[in-house]
């Protein structure tokens, strides 16, 4: 998508330019080539959470301190959410949606500074993610369940009439779960830094050419302070549904109320 | 009229499935608020859900986004 702007369309702002994937500078024409800025800044993210982790835990004591505090702060909102949707039962996935949950809002807010690079603007990653999850799901749901699993398709209470059209609406739901699970995200995280980069360059880039420009710049700024405010609780908004989603889905294969 | 041009409109068209989009997510944040003002207590057993709903609501809106960017760059 974002290489289709740059070329042919002359436009005043090259609003996709900021998505594009390109290696780093510098390790354009040597063998780190595939270190591009998409997997500079996941490793980075990775970076941050496990510096971040290791540096507050470790003088940890029973009496925790300040940054002892913080950490124990992430581990209850994840164990707060799991024991919300999965019940007691579903304390060994705490771990794998809390990593997750880290792992986009650090890309998120990271994403957010300037001249950086907002991993999740890109389709494959978030689809890649949505789609382990699904095969995860399943893979719970069979191992747990049987194929008595696959009863979910055929809920309960339904008059025998309806049941066939029924059962293939639950089909195509359950199938399309990745693909709105991943469009959220992307979507989300691509449609709000293009409204950034459309008032940034508004705000900013103006110039003097009349005194119309000046006066809209210095009214925009305001606004831009506002929407950057509100991309910062996208980012947060965003990584929190997509972890619970993941959940919810993991409620159905842990335990299926059909 | 280029084939181009009604590229473009039809891009814009199927950004209107936002409207129900729209009228969804109202409806489940007004219906919040009025929930919890009523009952303040009972905030915290609403939120996990009212994300949910969130959610789902929005897939619908995305669907209709995912139309439009398949017109202006598959098709």
């Amino acid at each position: 998508m974002a290489e289709k702007s740059g070329d042919g369309e002359k436009s005043a702002f090259d609003l996709m330019h900021q998505f594009d994937i390109t290696p780093l500078a510098g390790l354009e024409n040597t063998p780190l080539a595939f270190v591009t800025n998409s997997a500079f800044f996941m490793i980075l993210t990775v970076a941050v959470i496990a510096v971040l982790m290791v540096v507050l835990t470790l003088s940890a004591k029973v009496v925790p301190g300040r940054g002892q505090t913080i950490s124990e702060m992430i581990f209850d909102f994840g164990f707060g959410m799991v024991d919300d949707i999965l019940g007691k039962k579903g304390r060994s996935f705490v771990t794998f949606l809390l990593s997750i949950f880290l792992f986009v809002f650090v890309a998120n807010i990271l994403g957010m500074m300037p001249y950086s690079f907002t991993v999740f603007s890109h389709i494959s990653l978030t689809a890649f993610m949505a789609v382990i999850i699904f095969l995860m799901v399943i893979y719970v749901g069979v191992s747990r369940h049987g194929l008595k699993w696959f009863g979910i398709f055929a809920p309960a209470g339904v008059p025998g009439w309806l049941l066939p059209l029924i059962v293939v609406i639950e089909i195509i739901s359950f199938f399309m779960r990745p693909l709105t699970h991943s469009l959220r995200l992307f979507a989300n995280l691509t449609a709000g830094h293009i409204v950034l980069k459309v008032i940034g360059t508004f705000a900013a880039g103006a110039g003097a050419t009349s005194l119309l420009t000046i006066l809209g710049g210095l009214f925009l700024t305001p606004v831009l302070f506002a929407l950057s405010a509100l991309e910062y609780l996208v980012a947060y908004l965003q990584a929190y549904i997509f972890t619970l989603l993941a959940a919810v889905y993991l409620a159905e294969a842990i335990e299926p109320h059909h | 009229m280029t084939p181009e041009m009604f590229k473009y409109i039809g891009a814009g068209l199927a950004t209107f499935g936002f409207v129900g989009s729209g009228i969804g997510l109202g409806t489940i944040f007004g219906n919040y608020f009025l929930a919890v003002s009523r009952n303040p207590a009972s905030a915290p057993k609403f939120q996990t859900w009212l994300f949910v709903g969130f959610a789902l609501v929005e897939a619908f809106g995305i669907f209709a986004l995912l139309i439009a960017l398949m017109i202006m760059f598959v098709i």
